[in-house]
């Protein structure tokens, strides 16, 4: 709207003059309009990528996924967020309105590309709105299988979460030679429900018993936890979805209760277990943001494969080692990141 | 000189070329051996660089290979490789090799494990994933049934552009399939033709196997039976040339091939990676190319590096060239500066020649043209060059004349003496200093016409200085010269008559006392003043007196020896210097003269005229001290003898004392002058009764009266003849009128008719004549009241002018009163002619008409023929009642004098006040 006042001034000191017979004023209305030009085309250029995101700021891993795709779209795209909050807020009727607040964000704001991170994303948005439309989605975060969603579409890719079960399990039996009763402590959430699967599918190639508990608040998880402490190991869930999960009452309880082998596939579960192999959301972010920009830049979505993350942590708890009895492989000592020294 | 200068610029083009020429063959050869020499130094560098490009890509094709060679140790040695770990080690590999642009893992499986296999890798998360291959149309699908599918598993990095080739089956595609087998069947390392498995770009895919167990099968059987999976590297040709450092720009390779000799099966040449590089700058195409070609052992077969260089213009010296180029240009500019420079000095000099050329064929004209003489002569004196006018004079022409000495064609005179001078040219080249003679000087052939001539003789030099000829200039001034004799004639000579003038009379009579100062000579002067002359003028006219004065000057001269100076001193009046003459033998001269122009007869318009002479003699004496002195005495004498009553001798005495009153009356003249300008002068008037008619109008006379320094009255006698000879009297005239006439317009009342005199000099005065005429017309009086009086003498004298005035003013009606009447020797027939109103009898015959009976028959004849003529009469003089009585008895109709009524004051400037 600035450049209004010029274009009339260019416009009504007639354009022979304009053109023929610049002065100061004409001159500096062309400056004006040239970079204006530029302004716009830069404008225009610019790509718009949206980044839906299923969960919340704050939230551990919805926070590793965007620092990924910040990592990556900073400076190459106009970068928009919408949290739909759907790990606070589970109703379905939240979730369907936040995820028409998307659509409708998507309708007006057109973006290039979509970031949709994790499951809701998927399912509400995506699934329902957007299958083989014109617009490309990229999604990540999407535990283990996308075969619930149908995925892929033609205008959808991206990086599935997988957890190291299966590596989990290879390094378990380092410390643990005998292993039959696992006991599966989670929140009692859709992904949970789905991780317990996958947990439970790897553990029948193993042999094992897997029991889940998957629970509502921290009582009944630390009711839980202690009752599982007879089992040969403990696999701790995600706590995500425990509204009133105490952190510092849970690690005391933990460190009191704890027993046998607690292992975890989430970073932010290892202040309660002794070894864990973790996903790495930012790379669940980064994935989905170097996609984005191939798509940017003409590489269709059908192009690029639906691929599983493939890097991951090790961590060794040391303080809660220490409380138990387990003595830790020195292969894992020295592959592992040690928490828990402090203490 | 045209055609001299064409051929002159024809000339300098030719040099131009040549000197163009000899600059482009020099700069060729060394430009030649410039390209020649960077042409070889370049191909050294190239050599040089070419060999250092092959040892750094043989540097990393032996990297690819350790690295896959440590990838399958890695699996050897592995207990747990998983895909985080593999994905870790390879990151780190790529890191250290950036030629590397992925590691990938293949596995093997069978066609029984396919389904499971495909189920596991989706489980994993690769959602959709199968084991595929690529169509005829490069598009992929599932690959075909076979039993052993070696599809990609893994690869790192991975990249959103590359994960389609997760699942391609390597033994699906016949470019990887060989490389793939000869790697399993072999153990060694297997490399593919470039593959279009890269986005933007084609790569290499180097292979190597790993098998189950430690030690690699031996047989090719074992090896296909124990294959644990395939690493394969990517390798992009490009990469491999990446940060190579050659110090040398790559961008100069215009071509870039890499070959392998694993290869030329597949492909004849073997070759892994082509490329064009360097971007060529505009123009480079044209120049040469170099090629080099590098081979050296390489994966276990041949590794060849191709390479074209295009060569730049600095490898080729093509700046030193363009500096050459530029040596030469300057070269050649200052070489066409100096020809340039070279053509235009002589052009300039031919310009020169031209202008030397034209310079002497305009001075030889001009030469020629000019009314001078003009004779050159070389060092010698001898003749080199002389103009027309020079011929004209020696009668030589210039052909004639070169080389003759100049003395020889003209001679020199002084027309003085008539005497030859030296030829001055001989001086001049000695001297070497101009010699001008232009005093009499005449010059001319021998016998031939001489001409007078100003004559100039200059030394002429050459640049150093040093005299090589001279040049003779003479300017013909004989008309000059006769100018100058004509002037000198007529400042000494009377025009008229062809006698000495006054000034040359006067130059004579200096000489003559200077003479006489040194007791040499006694010689003697004589003033000669014809008598009657003015009356051949005023009744013949000028013509006639020039004519008598002609004729009387040829008599004189022809009486009179050769060494005596006659001259006209103006007027009638003459001047004769006699030499060696005492005053006895002068007076004897005198006389003769007298009686020589006394017997003269002048014959004018069938008149006779009879004229004489008075002369005045003056011997010069020592005691007279200048030659004024001298004129003033013998004018004195010849007054005298003319005062005496003309055509007589005076001899001067310097005792003389009639002289000495002459002599006085020229003292008059100061003291007239000083009474007019201190107001001495009076008027006086005397009464002029009539005798016999009481009614008659009276008249009175205005008469002048001058007092003296002492305030004593001057009777008008002593004055008015000094005023009169010292042509004063029209100032007191002038005076008296303008005093008279002021007065009588003041008495409008007063009748009397007042008698004004006029003097005879007066009459003849032009200036006075208007004055008079103006003064009359001024009048608010009567023009009757005023009755002029002139003389008899004045009026007769200067009749002509007498005529005219008086004719004028009686036409005013002015009367006229004829003043003195029978003193002067007029005859009464001048009365008929004059138009007088009153005839003033002279005094001196009234005053003794009494006693003398003569005297009172002239009185009565007077009255008697002007009553006649109509003309009233007045008598002078009269003094007494017996002479009263007397001309009563005569019929005379007016008297005046002391008898009558003595002067009576009228007029009194200083009583006036009137300055």
């Amino acid at each position: 709207m600035w450049l209004l006042p010029w274009i009339c001034n260019a416009l009504s000191c007639g354009w022979r003059k304009f053109i023929l017979f610049p002065g100061v004023v004409e001159m500096r209305v062309a400056i004006v309009l040239l970079f204006s030009i530029l302004v716009f085309s830069d404008a225009a250029l610019a790509a718009r990528c949206l980044f839906v995101s299923s969960y919340h700021r704050g939230y551990a891993w919805s926070d590793g996924v965007e620092r990924g795709v910040r990592k990556v779209l900073d400076g190459k795209c106009e970068l928009r967020q919408l949290d739909m909050d759907t790990k606070r807020n589970k109703s379905e009727e939240y979730i369907r309105n936040k995820a028409l607040e998307v659509k409708h964000l998507i309708d007006s704001w057109k973006p290039d590309v979509v970031i949709a991170a994790d499951d809701n994303a998927a399912k509400y948005v995506i699934v329902p709105y957007y299958r083989d439309s014109n617009i490309p989605f990229v999604f990540c975060g999407i535990n283990w299988s996308v075969d619930e969603y149908g995925f892929p579409y033609k205008n959808v890719t991206g990086m599935v979460e997988v957890a190291p079960v299966r590596q989990l399990f290879e390094n378990i039996e380092t410390i643990r030679t005998k292993i039959h009763r696992i006991v599966y402590i989670g929140a009692d959430t859709l992904t949970e429900k789905k991780n317990f699967a996958r947990f439970n599918k790897v553990a029948d190639k193993y042999n094992y018993q897997i029991r889940k508990e998957l629970v509502s608040s921290t009582a009944e998880w630390l009711a839980v936890f202690k009752n599982a402490q007879s089992s040969d190991v403990v696999v701790l869930g995600s706590n995500s979805g425990i509204p009133d999960w105490d952190a510092e009452s849970v690690k005391r309880y933990v460190k009191t209760h704890i027993k046998t082998l607690v292992i975890t596939n989430h970073e932010w579960m290892m202040p309660y277990a002794i070894f864990g192999m973790t996903k790495i959301p930012d790379e669940q972010g980064e994935w989905a943001a170097l996609s984005a920009l191939k798509i940017l830049e003409g590489l269709k979505p059908s192009a690029i494969a639906i691929v599983p993350n493939r890097k991951w942590d090790m961590y060794i708890n040391k303080s809660l080692l220490k409380v138990t009895t387990i003595t830790m492989p020195e292969t894992l000592l020295l592959k592992s990141k040690l928490i828990g020294n402090e203490e | 000189m045209k055609n001299k200068r064409r051929h002159t610029k024809n000339i300098f083009r030719r040099r131009v070329i040549a000197t163009l020429l000899l600059c482009v063959i020099i700069f060729s050869l060394i430009a030649t051996i410039t390209v020649l020499l960077g042409y070889a130094e370049s191909k050294q560098a190239f050599q040089k660089y070419a060999n250092s490009i092959a040892l750094q890509i043989e540097q990393r094709l032996y990297e690819v290979d350790t690295v896959s060679s440590s990838l399958v140790a890695l699996h050897h040695s592995a207990t747990s490789l998983n895909a985080s770990e593999l994905g870790q080690f390879s990151r780190e590999m790529i890191k250290n090799y950036p030629h590397i642009y992925s590691i990938e893992f293949v596995l093997p499986v069978s066609r029984e494990e396919r389904p499971r296999f495909e189920e596991e890798m989706r489980d994993e998360g690769y959602a959709g994933f199968s084991i595929r291959e690529l169509d005829s149309e490069g598009n992929w699908r599932r690959a075909a049934e076979r039993e052993l599918y070696l599809p990609i598993v893994f690869m790192e990095p991975l990249r959103p552009e590359t994960t389609q080739n997760l699942g391609f089956d390597l033994l699906s595609d016949q470019r990887t399939r060989k490389a793939v087998l000869y790697a399993i069947d072999s153990g060694n390392t297997g490399i593919t033709n470039p593959l279009e498995l890269v986005q933007g770009g084609a790569a290499l895919i180097v292979v190597r196997a790993a098998y189950k167990g430690r030690v690699k099968p031996e047989s090719v059987e074992q090896r296909r039976r124990q294959l644990a999976g395939l690493y394969e590297l990517l390798v992009v040709p490009k990469l491999l040339l990446q940060n190579i450092d050659t110090g040398i720009d790559k961008q100069e390779i215009s071509r870039f091939v890499l070959r392998h000799s694993r290869f030329s099966a597949s492909n004849p040449k073997g070759v892994l990676y082509s490329e064009k590089t360097g971007r060529l700058p505009l123009g480079a195409k044209l120049l040469p190319s170099l090629s080099l070609s590098v081979v050296m052992p390489s994966l276990g077969g041949k590794l060849a590096l191709d390479f074209d260089k295009q060569l730049s213009m600095l490898n080729l010296n093509l700046h030193l060239i363009l500096l050459e180029l530029l040596f030469f240009a300057v070269v050649y500019y200052l070489l066409l500066n100096t020809l340039r420079q070279r053509l235009h000095r002589d052009l300039e000099r031919e310009k020169a020649e031209d202008e030397i050329f034209r310079e002497k064929e305009r001075a030889e004209v001009t030469l020629h043209s000019i009314a001078d003489g003009v004779i050159t002569t070389d060092v010698m004196g001898k003749v080199e060059y002389l103009n027309e006018l020079a011929e004209r004079i020696t009668g030589k022409t210039c052909g004639e004349a070169i080389g003759k000495h100049v003395s020889s064609l003209i001679s020199i005179i002084d027309e003085g003496t008539n005497l030859p001078l030296a030829c001055p040219v001989s001086r001049v080249l000695a001297s070497e200093k101009v010699v001008k003679l232009t005093r009499n000087i005449v010059i001319g052939r021998s016998g031939g016409r001489k001409f007078a001539v100003d004559l100039t003789v200059s030394p002429i030099h050459n640049r150093a200085g040093k005299v090589i000829g001279a040049v003779m200039v003479f300017h013909d001034v004989s008309t000059e010269r006769n100018l100058a004799r004509e002037m000198a004639y007529q400042a000494t000579h009377d025009v008229l008559t062809g006698l000495y003038n006054r000034r040359e009379f006067e130059a004579h009579i200096k000489q003559s006392l200077v003479r006489r100062q040194g007791g040499l000579s006694i010689d003697t002067v004589c003033y000669m003043d014809l008598d009657q002359f003015k009356v051949v003028n005023d009744t013949s006219g000028h013509i006639a007196g020039d004519e008598l004065l002609r004729q009387l000057a040829a008599l004189l001269k022809s009486r009179l020896r050769e060494s005596d100076i006659l001259a006209r001193l103006g007027g009638d009046e003459f001047g004769l210097l006699l030499f060696d003459c005492n005053v006895k033998q002068a007076i004897t001269i005198a006389e003769s003269i007298r009686k020589l122009v006394k017997g003269f007869r002048f014959y004018w318009d069938e008149k006779t005229f009879e004229v004489g002479i008075s002369i005045g003699l003056v011997e010069i004496t020592p005691e007279i001290g200048s030659v004024s002195d001298v004129l003033k005495a013998a004018d004195s004498a010849c007054y005298l003898a003319k005062d005496k009553g003309r055509n007589r001798v005076y001899i001067f005495q310097p005792d003389d004392r009639e002289l000495t009153v002459r002599h006085g009356e020229m003292q008059w003249l100061h003291r007239i002058q000083r009474a007019f300008e201190e107001n001495r002068f009076y008027l006086v008037q005397q009464k002029i009764t009539p005798l016999f008619d009481p009614t008659a109008t009276s008249h009175s006379e205005i008469l002048l009266r001058m007092l003296d320094e002492d305030g004593k009255t001057v009777p008008p006698m002593a004055f008015i003849p000094a005023a009169e000879r010292y042509d004063i009297m029209y100032t007191l005239d002038k005076w008296v009128i303008s005093k008279s006439l002021e007065i009588i317009n003041k008495n409008k009342d007063d009748r009397t008719v007042y008698n004004i005199n006029i003097s005879g000099q007066s009459l003849c005065n032009e200036m006075f004549y208007k004055f008079l005429v103006d003064a009359v017309d001024k009048m608010h009086i009567n023009p009757a009241r005023i009755c002029f009086e002139v003389t008899e003498t004045a009026a007769i004298g200067n009749l002509v002018s007498a005529m005219k005035l008086m004719l004028k003013l009686k036409e005013a009606g002015c009367l006229f009163a004829l003043d003195d009447f029978g003193s002067g020797l007029s005859s009464f027939a001048y009365l008929r002619d004059l138009p007088v109103d009153f005839l003033k009898i002279d005094g001196a015959f009234v005053r003794n008409m009494v006693d003398d009976t003569i005297d009172a028959a002239m009185v009565e004849a007077i009255n008697h023929i002007g009553h006649i003529m109509g003309i009233r009469t007045i008598a002078e003089f009269v003094e007494d009642d017996a002479i009263i009585g007397k001309l009563h008895n005569l019929g005379v109709d007016y008297v005046q004098g002391y008898g009558i009524e003595s002067p009576q004051m009228w007029f009194n400037a200083e009583q006036a006040g009137v300055s």
